[in-house]
Parts: C-alpha cells; sequence; structure tokens
C-alpha cells in the first residue's frame, strides 16, 4: 500500500469524515440511547470542560434498542418503507426511461426547438413546489384521478426530477465520441438501436447518478405524499417520520430510529450503485 | 325444476351479496392529527362506535395525517370535494374555512338543545363563526402553571405569591430557575397580555396591539426575565423540560402536552395561573384552543356524520378520551365522573379554563403572529420600548389585515 | 386549389359550430337569467314587505298571482326553525310548519345573509351581497333576508325549475348562409395566388362572421370563431401546417424522445405556473375565493406593491431597525445564501474529488462511500439533526464550545449565527452531490495532458487551473447551475434550522411566500411573490445561457 505516499490527503480526508460523520453519529447514538430527550448525557448543575466534553460526544449513557422496537410497535413503518420502497422504484425506472432518450436527442440531433426545449427543463425548476400544493392536488386528484394511489405520487416525482436527469445525461452524452455512432450509422445500424446497444452502455457512470438522483426525489418527499393519500396503509416513510415531531411534541429518539431506518436502504443502493459512478 | 331451484338459489346468493354491500356500503371517513396515546384512544372510541353500528352497516375509518401537513391537506382536498366527511381541527382556522367558503358544513340546524347543553362554559362559541355554528367541540387545551411539589408544594394564587416562591428556587449563575417558560413565544406572552386586559384582536377582529395594557404586560415580563425571579435565557421546549425533569425549575407555565414529558421521578401539580397584582387582581387568562370535530362540505353522508360526531362528543367518548387520551374533553358531564373528577391534572387545567379566553376563530388572528413575534423580539432584546413596538406592529397588522379584507364589490 | 378549399371549409364549419353552439347556450342562459331575475325581484319585494311589518302569510298572499308557473314562494324563521308562510308550486297557500330535515340549506342561507347584513352595516359599504342567487339548469333560487325581531334570522325564499330555452336554430342558419354565401362568391371572383386569396378570404369571412354576430349578440362565441377559423385557414393556406408536419416527420426520432420528458413537465410544472400567474395578477384572499376571476382581477398592483416597497428600515426611538418583511431585506438574504452556499458546495466537492482522484490513492473507494453517506439522509433529517446540534443548551456545538472552555453562542438569537446554521447544514447537505458530479467529470480529463504538463514543470496549481478547470467546466456548469436554483428555493433547510429566525431576518424568498399564501391566506399576492422568484430565477438562467453559448462558440 503507498499509504505513506498520499499521507497528507489521508489525512485531510479522515478528518473531514470526521466533521461530516459527527451529525450522523449523533443521529445514530440518539436512536440507539433508548430515550426521546435530546442529550445524551446529564449535565450536572456545574458542569466543567469535562462534562461539556461528555455531553459532546456522540455516545449514549446505555445502548439499547427499545426506540427501534418502540417505532415499528406504535407505527406501520415497515409497511410505510415498503410503499416508499415501491414509489422510489418506479420513480427511479420512469426518470431513467423518459430522460434518457430526451438527453440523447438533446445531444445528438440538431432540431427546431432544441436549445429552447433544453432551456425548459431548466425553467421548470425555478418555480417553487410549496406554492404549487394546489394546481399540483386538482391534476392530480381531480384531472387525473390518481390522488390516493402511489402511481400519481411517482408521476410527480418523475417529473420533478426528470430536468435534473436530462442535464445530467445531456452533459454525459456530449462527451461520448460521436465517431463511434457515425461508423455505426455506415454499417446500416437503426438509430434506436445505436441509442439501446452503443450509447447507453457507455453512459452507465451518467444513468447511476441519474438513477439515485430519481430515487432520492422520491424517497425523500413528504408534503405532497401527505397530502395526495387518503389511506393509511399507502403512506411513504417520510410521511411516517413526521408523525414523530409536531408542534406540540417530539420523540426525537423515536425519529432518530426512523431516520436510521429510512437512510439505510438508500445507503444500500449508494453502495451497489458506487462502482458505477465513476 | 332443479334448473329452476337453482337459478333461485343464484338469485337469492345475489340478493344476499347485494344486500351486504348495500349494509356495509356506509362508510364514514375521520381524518385527524392526533398521535401517540391521544390517537390511540379515538381508535378506541371508533371501535366502540363501529361494533355498535356494525348492524346498520356504518363504519369509521380513520386517517391520522402529519401535523405539518394538516392545515395544507384539508385546504387542499375539502373545498374540491375530495376529503373526509370529518376532520378535526382547532378553531383557529375556523374563520378562514367559514370565509372561504365550501370547507365547513355549518350544523347549526342539526344542533338540537341537548348538544346546546352539552359543553363546558364558552366550548361552542369557539365554533361558532358569525351566528353559525360549524362544528362540535371535542378536546380543549390552554397552559396553566405546572410545578413541581417537592420545590413548590402550594400552588400560588397571585403573581407576586409566585414571584416569591420563584426568586427563592432561582440560582440563575448555576441554571436553576424559579420559572421557565417560552416566553419569546407569542402564544405564552398572550395570555399576560389578555390578563393586563389587552390582546391581539378585539372583538369585531380588528387590531388592538398599541393598547397601554398590552405594554404594561411585556413591562412585566421584562421584569420577570431580567430582575425578580430571572427567567432562563433561550427558552425552547426542550430547555423547559429539561430543567423541569432535572429538578432545575420549580414552576413552569406549559399545557397539557407537558405531561408526557415529565420524567417518572417527578411529582407534579396543575393549577391555573395566578392573579397580577400588577393588574389590580385579574387572572393571567392563557389562550384555549378547542379541538372541534367539523363536518367537511361536500360530505355525502352528512347526516351519518353528524351522528358520529355526537357520539364522539358525548360523555361516554369523552371519558375514554380524558382516561386513555389524557385529553380534556369538551363535555362537561364527564367532569362529574368520579375517576375525571379525581384525576388532578385533569381537574387543574379543567379549572384554567375559567379564567381562560377563547383564541379568536377569525381569520385575521392568523396575520397576528409575524408582527407580534417581530415586536416581542424587539421588546426582549431591548431594540425597543414596548410602547414602540407594539405602535409598528399595530401598524403592520393594521395592513395586512385590510389587504387581506379588501372591500369587494 | 385544394390546399385552399380545405383550409377555407374547415374554417367555416368551426365558425358555424361555434356560433350555433353559442346561440343555443345563450339562448338557454337568457331564458335562466330571465327566470332568476324574476325570482329575485319577487323575493325582494317579499322579504322588504315583511321587514316592514306586513305578516309572512299577507306579503305571499298578495303576491300570489306574480309567481311563474311551477315556483314556490316560502317565509322562514331560521331561528324557530318554522316555514312562517308558503306559496306550494301549485299556487296554494300551505299553512305554517316546522323545516324539514332537507331544509337545512334555507336555515344556513338565512345565516349567511344575516352575515352579510350584519358585516354590510359593520364596513359602512355593502361589502357582501344581500341576496343569494342560484341560477342552474335544474333549478332556480332566490333567497332575500328580512331581520326578524324574535327567533333570529329570517329569509324569503323563491324557487323553481327554469323554462326550457327554444334553440333559434333559425339565426344560425341565417349566419350560416350569409358566411357561404360571401365565401362562394369571394373564392369565384377573387384573382390570382392562392395563398393570398385564402389570406383575404378568411379575412373577409371574419368579418362577415363578426358582423351577424354582433346584430344577434352573442359577438363573443362568434368573434372566436372566426379568429380560429381564420388562423387556420390562413396556417393552412400558407402551408405553415404542412411545414410543421414536415419537420416533425425530419427530426421523429428526437421528438419521440423528448416529448415524453416534455409532456410531464408540461402537465406537472408548467401548468401550475400558468395557474400562479393568473393568480398573481390577483387580488385573490381568502374572502374573496368564491367571486369569479375577472371580478378579483387587479393586474400588477401585487408585483407595485412588492418591489415597490423600499422600506428596508424604520427608524425608532433614535435607533434604525430592519423591517425584516421587506422584500429587498429578503431578496438580500436569498442571494447571500445561494451564493456562499454554491460556493461552499462546489469547493467543498470539488476538493474532495480531486483529492479522491488522486492516482493510486488508498481506500478511495472505502472514503468515497462515507463521504456520499450525507446525501443518503434525507434532507429534512439533515436539517433537524443540526438545528439540534445548534441548540443553545444541548446543542453538542455549544458543549464543544464550552468544553474548549468559551462561552456558549446563542446562535437563533442573532442573524449572522442563525444564518450560519442554515449555511452548516446546507453546506453539509450539499456536497456530496457536487463531489459525485465533480468526480465523474474528473475522469473524463485526459491524463497525458498532465503528464505533458509535469515534463513541462507546471505547478499542480497551475495545472488545476489550465488543464482540469477548463476540461471539467462543460460538465460541471448544469449541475452547478441547477444547485444555484434549488439553493436559491431551498425550502426544508430555512423552514427547519433556523425557521426564520430572529423574527424573521434569515426568511428567504420561498419561505417568505410559504408565510403569506399558506399561513395568511394571501393568495395572491403570494402568487406574484413566487412569480418575482420565477423571474429572477429565469434572467439568472438566460443570462447563464447566454454565457454558455458564447463559450460554445468561441471553442
Amino acid at each position: 500500500m503507498n499509504f505513506s505516499k498520499h499521507w497528507p490527503i489521508h489525512l485531510g480526508l479522515i478528518a473531514f469524515i470526521g466533521l461530516a460523520m459527527y451529525p450522523i453519529l449523533w443521529v445514530v447514538a440518539l436512536a440507539f440511547s433508548g430515550s426521546q430527550d435530546l442529550t445524551l448525557a446529564n449535565l450536572p448543575a456545574d458542569p466543567t470542560q469535562g462534562d461539556h466534553l461528555a455531553a459532546a460526544l456522540p455516545f449514549p449513557e446505555r445502548w439499547s434498542l427499545a426506540n427501534f422496537s418502540g417505532l415499528m410497535r406504535d407505527l406501520p413503518f415497515l409497511q410505510w418503507m415498503g410503499n416508499s420502497l415501491i414509489v422510489s422504484g418506479l420513480t427511479t425506472l420512469a426518470g431513467i426511461v423518459i430522460a434518457c432518450p430526451a438527453a440523447y436527442a438533446f445531444s445528438r440531433f440538431r432540431f427546431p426547438g432544441q436549445r429552447a426545449g433544453l432551456f425548459l427543463f431548466l425553467v421548470s425548476q425555478m418555480y417553487p413546489v410549496v406554492v404549487m400544493l394546489a394546481p399540483l392536488y386538482v391534476i392530480v386528484s381531480e384531472w387525473l384521478r390518481l390522488g390516493d394511489s402511489l402511481w400519481g405520487l411517482m408521476l410527480v416525482y418523475a417529473a420533478t426530477a426528470a430536468p435534473f436527469c436530462v442535464w445530467m445525461l445531456k452533459g454525459y452524452f456530449d462527451t461520448i465520441p460521436i465517431e463511434i455512432e457515425e461508423s455505426a450509422i455506415m454499417d446500416g445500424v437503426s438509430r434506436p438501436r445505436i441509442f439501446w446497444e452503443i450509447v447507453l452502455p457507455l453512459a452507465r457512470p451518467a444513468i447511476a447518478v441519474t438513477a439515485l438522483f430519481s430515487f432520492m426525489t422520491a424517497w425523500n418527499e413528504f408534503i405532497l405524499a401527505a397530502i395526495f393519500l387518503e389511506n393509511q396503509d399507502k403512506y411513504t416513510a417520510p410521511v411516517g417520520l413526521r408523525f414523530l415531531v409536531s408542534d406540540y411534541t417530539a420523540d426525537w429518539g423515536y425519529f432518530a430510529a426512523g431516520s436510521i431506518l429510512v437512510s439505510l436502504p438508500v445507503a444500500a443502493l449508494f453502495f451497489a450503485l458506487q462502482k458505477n459512478l465513476v | 325444476m332443479a334448473i329452476a331451484r337453482a337459478f333461485s338459489l343464484i338469485l337469492l346468493m345475489f340478493l344476499a351479496a347485494c344486500n351486504a354491500k348495500e349494509r356495509g356500503s356506509t362508510e364514514i371517513t375521520l381524518w385527524h392529527a392526533y398521535r401517540g396515546a391521544e390517537a390511540d384512544a379515538l381508535q378506541a372510541v371508533v371501535e366502540i362506535y363501529n361494533s355498535a353500528n356494525a348492524a346498520r352497516g356504518v363504519q369509521v375509518r380513520t386517517l391520522p395525517v402529519p401535523f405539518d401537513a394538516y392545515a395544507d391537506k384539508i385546504s387542499a382536498a375539502v373545498p374540491r370535494g375530495r376529503g373526509p366527511d370529518l376532520f378535526l381541527f382547532a378553531q383557529d382556522r375556523l374563520g378562514g374555512w367559514a370565509e372561504a367558503g365550501q370547507a365547513v358544513e355549518p350544523i347549526g340546524f342539526l344542533l338540537e338543545e341537548r348538544h346546546r347543553s352539552r359543553f363546558l362554559p364558552n366550548m361552542l362559541e369557539a365554533m361558532t363563526y358569525r351566528g353559525q355554528v360549524y362544528g362540535l367541540p371535542f378536546n380543549f387545551k390552554s397552559l396553566a402553571l405546572i410545578r413541581n411539589t417537592a420545590l413548590a408544594p402550594e400552588a400560588p394564587t397571585t403573581s407576586q405569591e409566585l414571584a416569591a416562591i420563584a426568586r427563592a428556587n432561582t440560582q440563575a449563575a448555576r441554571g436553576i430557575y424559579g420559572l421557565a417558560f417560552q416566553y419569546q413565544n407569542f402564544d405564552f406572552q398572550a395570555a399576560l397580555l389578555n390578563g393586563f386586559g389587552g390582546g391581539a384582536l378585539d372583538e369585531r377582529n380588528r387590531a388592538i396591539l398599541d393598547r397601554a395594557e398590552n405594554a404594561r404586560a411585556f413591562e412585566l415580563l421584562l421584569r420577570w426575565k431580567d430582575e425578580d425571579p430571572k427567567l432562563p435565557p433561550e427558552p425552547s421546549g426542550a430547555l423547559i423540560t429539561s430543567l423541569f425533569n432535572s429538578q432545575r425549575a420549580a414552576f413552569v407555565i406549559s399545557g397539557p402536552w407537558f405531561f408526557g414529558e415529565v420524567a417518572p421521578e417527578i411529582a407534579a401539580a396543575v393549577s391555573p395561573l395566578p392573579t397580577l397584582d400588577e393588574a389590580g387582581g385579574a387572572p393571567i387568562r392563557p389562550w384555549v384552543f378547542v379541538e372541534g370535530v367539523f363536518i367537511a362540505q361536500g360530505s355525502k353522508n352528512v347526516d351519518e356524520a353528524f351522528a358520529f360526531a355526537d357520539f364522539l362528543t358525548g360523555p361516554d367518548a369523552a371519558a375514554v378520551m380524558a382516561a386513555q387520551g389524557r385529553q380534556l374533553p369538551a363535555n362537561a358531564e364527564v367532569y362529574q365522573r368520579r375517576e375525571i373528577a379525581d384525576d388532578p391534572v385533569l381537574a387543574g387545567f379543567r379549572q384554567q379554563l375559567d379564567s381562560a379566553v377563547l383564541i379568536p376563530n377569525a381569520a385575521e388572528m392568523a396575520l397576528v403572529w409575524a408582527p407580534g413575534e417581530q415586536a416581542s423580539r424587539r421588546i426582549l432584546r431591548k431594540e425597543a420600548g414596548p410602547a414602540a413596538a407594539l405602535a409598528d406592529a399595530q401598524a403592520a397588522l393594521e395592513r395586512s389585515i385590510a389587504d387581506l379584507r379588501r372591500p369587494q364589490p | 386549389m385544394t390546399r385552399f378549399w380545405i383550409g377555407a371549409v374547415i374554417g367555416l364549419l368551426l365558425a358555424f359550430v361555434g356560433l350555433a353552439a353559442q346561440q343555443m347556450g345563450a339562448a338557454r342562459q337568457q331564458a335562466i337569467a330571465q327566470s332568476a331575475e324574476n325570482a329575485t325581484k319577487i323575493a325582494l319585494e317579499l322579504a322588504s314587505a315583511i321587514a316592514e311589518g306586513q305578516a309572512p302569510v299577507t306579503a305571499l298572499t298578495q303576491s300570489q298571482g306574480e309567481l311563474p308557473p311551477g315556483f314556490r314562494a316560502l317565509a322562514i324563521s331560521a331561528g324557530a326553525r318554522t316555514v312562517l308562510a308558503e306559496i306550494n308550486a301549485g299556487g296554494d297557500l300551505a299553512p305554517p310548519r316546522r323545516l324539514t330535515r332537507d331544509e337545512k340549506l334555507y336555515y344556513d342561507l338565512a345565516f349567511g345573509l344575516a352575515t352579510a347584513l350584519a358585516i354590510n352595516v359593520e364596513e359602512g359599504a355593502r361589502v357582501r351581497p344581500e341576496i343569494n342567487v342560484l341560477a342552474g339548469r335544474e333549478q332556480i333560487r332566490a333567497a332575500a333576508p328580512f331581520p326578524r325581531a324574535e327567533g333570529g334570522p329570517g329569509v324569503v325564499v323563491v324557487e323553481g325549475r327554469p323554462a326550457p330555452p327554444s334553440l333559434p336554430l333559425s339565426r344560425s342558419l341565417l349566419a350560416f348562409s350569409a358566411a357561404l354565401v360571401g365565401f362562394v362568391l369571394l373564392g369565384r371572383f377573387w384573382p390570382a395566388g392562392q395563398g393570398a386569396k385564402a389570406v383575404a378570404l378568411a379575412r373577409m369571412f371574419a368579418l362577415a362572421a363578426a358582423i351577424l354576430g354582433s346584430i344577434s349578440g352573442a359577438w363573443v362565441g362568434v368573434l372566436t370563431a372566426a379568429i380560429g377559423g381564420y388562423a387556420l385557414a390562413l396556417a393552412i393556406a400558407s402551408g405553415g401546417v404542412e411545414q410543421a408536419g414536415k419537420t416533425l416527420l425530419k427530426h421523429n426520432f428526437a421528438y419521440a424522445a423528448v416529448s415524453p420528458a416534455l409532456l410531464a413537465l408540461t402537465l406537472l410544472s408548467f401548468f401550475p405556473m400558468f395557474y400562479g400567474f393568473v393568480l398573481s395578477l390577483t387580488d385573490t384572499t381568502l374572502f374573496n375565493l368564491s367571486q369569479p376571476l375577472l371580478d378579483r382581477f387587479n393586474g400588477l398592483a401585487n408585483y407595485g406593491r412588492i418591489l415597490g416597497d423600499f422600506q428596508v428600515t424604520t427608524a425608532s426611538e433614535g435607533r434604525t431597525l430592519i423591517n425584516y418583511g421587506n422584500f429587498y431585506w429578503t431578496l438580500g438574504v436569498t442571494l447571500a445564501w445561494t451564493l456562499t452556499n454554491v460556493t461552499i458546495g462546489v469547493s467543498l466537492g470539488l476538493g474532495l474529488a480531486l483529492a479522491l482522484n488522486t492516482q493510486g490513492l488508498a481506500f478511495a473507494g472505502a472514503y468515497r462511500t462515507i463521504l456520499l453517506l450525507p446525501w443518503a439522509i434525507p434532507n429534512y433529517i439533515t436539517a433537524l439533526a443540526w438545528k439540534g446540534l445548534f441548540n443553545p443548551q444541548f446543542g453538542a456545538i455549544n458543549q464543544l464550545l464550552q468544553a474548549g472552555g468559551l462561552e456558549p453562542v446563542s446562535w437563533f438569537d442573532q442573524f449572522g449565527t442563525a444564518f450560519l446554521t442554515s449555511l452548516a447544514a446546507n453546506a453539509w447537505l450539499s456536497f456530496p452531490f457536487m463531489m459525485v458530479v465533480s468526480l465523474g467529470a474528473l475522469q473524463a480529463v485526459n491524463r497525458e495532458m498532465y503528464e505533458a504538463a509535469r515534463l513541462e514543470g507546471a505547478s499542480a496549481w497551475r495545472q488545476f487551473w489550465s488543464i482540469t478547470l477548463p476540461a471539467i467546466r462543460p460538465a460541471l456548469a448544469p449541475s452547478v447551475l441547477l444547485s444555484a436554483v434549488w439553493t436559491f428555493n431551498m425550502f426544508n433547510v430555512i423552514f427547519l434550522v433556523s425557521g426564520g429566525e430572529p423574527a424573521g431576518a434569515t426568511e428567504i424568498l420561498i419561505t417568505q411566500a410559504y408565510r403569506y399564501g399558506i399561513e395568511e391566506y394571501r393568495y395572491g399576492y403570494a402568487a406574484a411573490y413566487s412569480i418575482v422568484i420565477f423571474g429572477l430565477l429565469l434572467l439568472f438562467g438566460l443570462v447563464q445561457a447566454q454565457a454558455g453559448k458564447r463559450a460554445e462558440t468561441a471553442r
């Protein structure tokens, strides 16, 4: 190993990781503390610097799975996670399916409306979503009659994620040398086949990022899901998590436990896709 | 013959199937934002009703909605006829929905004498907007004085008594306070404003933030905070709970939800907020939030929905909500029952109700928070005197009320 | 010649259909309106007679003859829940009775109208209508209030079914034949050039239809149809549609590939945007939601009020205080927020990517996975976790400060520190994304160029500026642009971490719009606020696009 060769880089990275992991460790410690308090260590009335340091370290006084079991007992959290997985999976699929061809077209063809079309995708991100609640509700619930369904959510999420996916993929397609395709065209291969068999495999890293992004968009969203869905069995995990913190009371321990559960599938997905990322 | 018999059998089965479908066809949906014990109690009440009404084919289904999304969800779904049959909400949004129309069904017509006489004083008024009744009161919440009986065995009745006991229990340098509450929040401050005879809106919903009484209330708050007995800095809800649970706060001002967070080893008791010697002996008057059960306009089953609302606000349901859900029912009769009357927490908050005031249910109330909080910030940070800061807030509030209620053709 | 005929015939048919439909609708509407007006008149007369002291029975009896066939009239005391007097649809007088369960509506109407009267007295102006009229195809109902001393509000209701209208087909036919004659004559005698002919014809035809329409009174429908026909004829005649069709066919693959995404976007993004734009031109609040849109129209007044308010500070008792609700303050905060965030996000992301991209770095994969974790955690969790860390009493950050012997900081008490809390949370949230994008871009850089640079003795810094940055710029630019847009509209972090503390100082434009619209019911104003946000971002996007274009042409 050439660890010694790059030691300043390692040092810097490790320091940064320590900093970056600190909030996560707090959430983990809170989740396993078995209590609902934000504080892990009780400060005495006249705390010394050592006491403060102890309170700043993300270690609970005792370790317990009580928050996890309590969460599972009080709420159908696993079912909601399952719903989230379905919605996010479908969104990822839909996002890629609609974004890849569009991005390819924007990258490879010169056609009337190309520049404007690409810009439109950017423009769609500029109008704030929180003020679109009412019209979105009308469209999804009244017009499409998809209000109380995971399909309706998937549609909205896919449309939300599509602009980034298109831009990201277009940027990547631009870097793929066009000569490969030109020679294929010479050989009489059709456009769809070129796209499917040559371009897509080459664009794997960008597709991986796109997939992650679409997945995260759907996985994180709370307010639309809470407003659209009319049946408890269809709730998604973020909606469930929001039950734990309200104006009057907050069960921080449950919330932390839920946060970890919610983050695990995404972390797993990251892990699975990371070979493709670069 | 056999064919005829088979045919009639099929016909019978078909009819039975139709009938079953017919019978099971009335489903009443109820939306709420409860969780934990209160949600469990509500579910228990719903199940009692469902088993009693199964024969009639009426079933109630509940949908819990996260609090953060609740108002948005109702505002989006109900006016478009896609809402539930019933929903639970506090009265502070009622005026808004009534003014917008197509959200809450007026129910004055359905009320009978037994409904009108069923509730604690003022409860039905909270559900009444411009003469029309829109909901049945279910539970109420208000602030009261909560004390650690080990530190403060007796409940004070005047503000000077409170200050004296608090002073004796305060060592600010060591983080120990006799009195702690979220005094930076306008809804806590409002208890003092109301006590002095001021407030945010008058009975016709015009701004009255600049009344001299409000300035005097803030002066008292400043004195409590900085001189006597001294209040903790940056009082978040978490800090108040933590101070109380670590024996470092003798008194806190909070609501019934606070008892869900009190540590088991702490003996806590609740009593009405004291009278103000600074305001001629008038009581501190916290705002009461009354959670009502409302029928959504566009409900296909107004009668069945009302029947369930009737049951929900009756004494039997109220007993479950109080005992199991630790709620304060609006129903009056339930407080006669032994197990409720003997419960010191419920009785304490019930007693506070007598000197509390309803938070206005007008839409204008939504506009109060921003200027109110800005003024309180400036006063507490000593950027401006109470009178000047409140005059600014008054002007801002008047402007935004005029914007909201711009005269229509 | 065929093209000309097709265009002309389609345009004409369109106009005819529009005209006929309009005529039928107008006639029905007119019949209904007539009926409703009649009912209203009777209801008002009855109400004022009763208000002046006449007994309801007497008043109703006197008006017995005026009621149209099939209509009934009721005088109701809502408080007593009684029908005081009634003339039923048969024209007979019915005795007093209790309101039935089905008549809840009358009770609600009485209370609603009594409220309207009270508000009008309060405001000293007629801000609410003092009559309630329903003019439907199936039912017509007019309700007029009369104040009653005992038993609460009273109301007179006159209701019934409207008479079915006769269909005035004759007039439509007349319009059609007139247009047809004009068309045939013009078509026959117009000389030269197909395109010009069609254009002129369509013009004449539009004129004829408009004249006829204005005679018949239904000018809106006719005009619309005529303009539609005109445009269509023009398009076909000049070959525009065919041209468009050819373009579509030529680039069929491209258009087919783009359309699903664009369709989804149109429905779920652009339509709501359009809705918001329309709303922003009105003074819609909670109180006038039920009025027709046109009545709520107030032009650009909302924009004027937002952009025209320059009172960023007020002087109070010799001090200068900032008005945190002012648009320009919030805009400044938002710009500072976006700029700092994007700068931090990009430098952190790029820095980490460069470090991870070091050739032969051990554990690079492991580092990368760990560093991606903040992205894997939903942003509202991040936001709440950071809020907890900055908690003044229990937050780990203040504990660390105190462990180091420093004073704890009241983070949410001052603008600077409160801003810092949101900044920290958002930076933490956004660096993994920029890191991934940068890593991807760095892969594409040709390593041989570095070798060449090294041989020439260029420093690492120099290599970064002259090789790395230009090479990754095109891949990075869209992500930076998008992340700027997202940060500008980053609702969750601000809303959940600083919550606008202290007193709205750290509010950004989007949280402000939310407050006006959702929390304070000022829908039109909030919509205008959102459109302003949109406009600013659009401007930014256009400038960037121009810069991108220049860069592309320069290459």
